[in-house]
């Protein structure tokens, strides 16, 4: 019965959320001019825009960052246990990192990790 | 108990809220880790209120899963972002019946 | 320290070594017979998996009871490689007309496969959710592997997003479904839920799985990414993933709510037969309309899970008998949709030229003239898609029917015989188009009077499923005692 409460609840929440929102949408006056989506009271206007176009090569390094990192999420309940695990655990851990380094030649084979 | 399931549900609401409301692919790429990461909150409550590591299992699976997600999202981003130079999703709109 | 039983996934582990050697060969140095040796190597790895799963004996339970081996997981997991292995030589004229990378694309084709493989053999939520995952993120970047063509890359950004969104969705039901029954594994789910009176906790999870999966079987209302991404993937691919991903999606799904959530029943049933009598309907009108076969085929294949579904809902019966005849009969309809649909999509390509696929009904225009044999193979397809004896469509929906009615799903009977009725029309004008039409002078398309080339193997894997095709309509006793078999195991 607990649980009707919460759910309760998070529906009260998400009730009001929606109706403070569709209201304001609703009632509200609406009439954009430039002027007021610059920034206020700055001064000069805008010389640039404020986000940089990053080269897409940071996004491809990310990438592969993420990838190769998150293995440690599997590595470390290993690392604690490795003693009661034993061979077994030790082998399949052997299994787990080929398949990464498989995969960290290939990339690198593919010419992935070069910069230009 | 409440108080960690109402994080949960809140971090998830706000993710579900980003991908739906937002139009660069980038930040509802983030929100749908947002999403999974608030699941992931549930799941360690759970764990713990019953007294078992099923839970704390599922949430490592999670984060694996969560990075491969993440790495395929943006490679996907960045194949789409070479040929029509936008990551606007508003900007999808070859494909209609 | 749970035992490792490995002969039990050794049909995944054969998928997974061929798809690590295929890449593995694109490391050396390029030899003249580099790509018979991808295209061997999946052979081989299929091959292998197909006789793996025939040795694999008793039903039993491993890895610490994440993993099931099964009729069920057997039968599906046949299913998905005889997809698989259709969709391999299918790929070809497609890689080497858009200029992909072979051994790439054949592996993230296996990963897939092995991904569902694992699906329909899960035991416990997170090797489902694993699983899912697994197949799912294959497919993403199989849909998007033409990376020069911005069709292929619009068609996997959507996929993407929508597809990870549901993820979460089915996420969130399962941590949901794990707080409420205090374990994550099948066995034991059912009592640790213990009833749906007063649990929110577990309808929600249970609503939210549901959701889920739905969205992976493009079932309405969550079928909207469906005609988008299946008309910009590449058609070898949009041919393996409508319907691979439906008989793993649809296995999984039978074995979580019949085998871990039976006693739920009266949370998830209501919920099978909305989506069910949705699916139906929103698939079969949204074909009607369509210009382009690509697309019709489409909302085919959403209609075909509404039917499907139908079984699923069928199961929900406290009656053990009619849950077995609703299951049985979804599994039957998975696999005859598989080879109709497989067939239909692969005729897209075997219809046209190399690089110019048929897309609108204009381009068959004709074609029994030019083509007399792949018309009459389509003409096979399209029949059993509409639900016409002699042929595997019309022996699926009636099994599927007379599970319902029996089951008291009366009302799912009468919008399935409704829809397939619908459904009638627009198959059938394929085949009209075909032999009646005159071919056109389409603007932008040149129709010369000669037959343009074409892959042989093409026609051939449109020939085994036509073939198929017949073969579970003319004798559907052998495939139907398999489909009862698997279905009756799940059953506590």
């Amino acid at each position: 019965m607990e649980w009707a409460i919460v759910a309760l609840y998070a529906g009260a929440v998400l009730g009001l959320g929606v109706a403070f929102l569709a209201a304001s949408r609703l009632l509200g006056p609406s009439r954009p001019k430039p002027a007021k989506s610059e920034p206020y009271e700055c001064g000069v206007p805008l010389q640039a825009e404020s986000r940089i176009r990053m080269s897409v090569h940071f996004y491809l390094v990310a990438i592969l960052f993420i990838l190769f990192d998150i293995e440690t999420v599997f590595l470390i309940p290993w690392a604690v246990l490795h003693r009661q695990l034993g061979a077994a655990g030790l082998l399949e851990m052997g299994i787990f990192i080929s398949v990464v380094g498989f995969g960290l030649v290939y990339v690198w084979r593919r010419g992935a990790l070069e910069w230009e | 108990m409440t108080k960690y399931l109402l994080l949960s549900a809140a971090l998830f609401v706000i993710g579900a809220y980003g991908v739906l409301g937002r139009r660069n692919l980038l930040i509802v790429l983030m929100s749908i880790e947002l999403m999974l990461n608030g699941v992931n909150v549930a799941l360690v409550a759970f764990s713990r209120a019953h007294q078992n590591l099923e839970g704390q299992v599922f949430v490592l699976t999670v984060i694996g899963v969560a990075a491969a997600e993440a790495g395929v999202g943006l490679a996907l981003l960045i194949a789409l972002f070479r040929n029509r130079r936008t990551v606007d999703s508003g900007d999808l709109t070859m494909l209609k019946g | 320290m749970p035992t490792a039983d490995w002969s039990m996934i050794g049909p995944v582990l054969a998928v997974l070594a061929a798809a690590l050697g295929m890449v593995a060969l694109d490391l050396f140095p390029r030899r003249p017979w580099h790509r018979s040796a991808v295209e061997w190597t999946a052979y081989l790895g299929l091959i292998a998996a197909i006789a793996l799963l025939h040795g694999a004996g008793e039903p039993r339970v491993g890895f610490g009871g994440a993993l099931i081996a099964d009729p069920l997981s057997r039968f599906m997991s046949l299913a998905i490689l005889l997809a698989t292995a259709l969709a391999v030589p299918a790929s070809l004229p497609a890689i080497a007309a858009r200029g992909l990378l072979m051994a790439e694309y054949l592996a993230l084709l296996l990963l897939s496969a092995a991904g569902m493989m694992l699906l329909v053999m899960s035991h416990d939520l997170i090797t489902m959710f694993l699983s899912v995952e697994v197949l799912s993120l294959a497919l993403y970047v199989l849909c998007g592997i033409a990376r020069k063509d911005a069709r292929s890359n619009e068609s996997a950004m959507k996929y993407f997003v929508l597809g990870a969104f549901a993820t979460g969705f089915l996420l969130y039901g399962m941590a949901l479904v794990y707080g409420a029954a205090g374990t994550v594994f099948l066995s034991g789910m059912s009592d640790g839920i213990g009833g749906t009176e007063g649990s929110v906790l577990a309808v929600a999870g249970v609503s939210l799985i549901v959701a889920g999966f739905a969205f992976k079987l493009g079932a309405a209302p969550f079928h909207m990414w469906v005609p988008d991404v299946y008309e910009g993937a590449p058609t070898p691919v949009t041919a393996f993933m409508s319907v691979a991903v439906k008989a793993a999606g649809l296995g999984a799904l039978a074995r979580l709510l019949v085998g871990g959530m039976a006693l739920q029943a009266d949370a998830w049933g209501p919920l099978a037969v909305f989506l069910a009598a949705l699916t139906m309907v929103v698939g079969n009108l949204g074909a009607l309309t369509q210009a382009s076969v690509k697309r019709m085929l489409a909302y085919s294949s959403i209609a075909h899970s509404g039917y499907a579904l139908i079984g699923v809902a069928s199961a929900a019966s406290p009656e053990a008998t009619y849950a077995v005849a609703g299951i049985s009969a979804a599994l039957f309809y998975a696999a005859a949709y598989l080879v109709m649909t497989l067939g239909a999509f692969v005729f897209l390509m075997f219809a046209g030229r190399p690089g110019q696929e048929a897309e609108t009904y204009d381009h068959l225009a004709g074609l029994a003239r030019r083509r007399p044999w792949a018309a009459a193979l389509m003409t096979v397809l399209m029949v059993s898609l509409a639900g016409i004896p002699p042929t595997a469509g019309f022996i699926g929906k009636f099994v599927l029917f007379k599970a319902a009615v029996e089951a008291g799903q009366v009302g799912l009977a009468v919008i399935g015989v409704i829809t397939s009725a619908v459904g009638v029309y627009y198959y059938l004008r394929v085949v009209v188009v075909m032999y009646m039409h005159e071919p056109e002078e389409v603007p932008g398309r040149k129709v010369e009077p000669e037959a343009p080339p074409f892959d042989p193997n093409l026609g051939w894997v449109v020939a085994i499923g036509a073939a198929l095709t017949l073969l579970l309509g003319v004798y559907p006793t052998i495939f139907l005692n398999f489909s009862r078999a698997a279905a009756s195991t799940l059953l506590p």
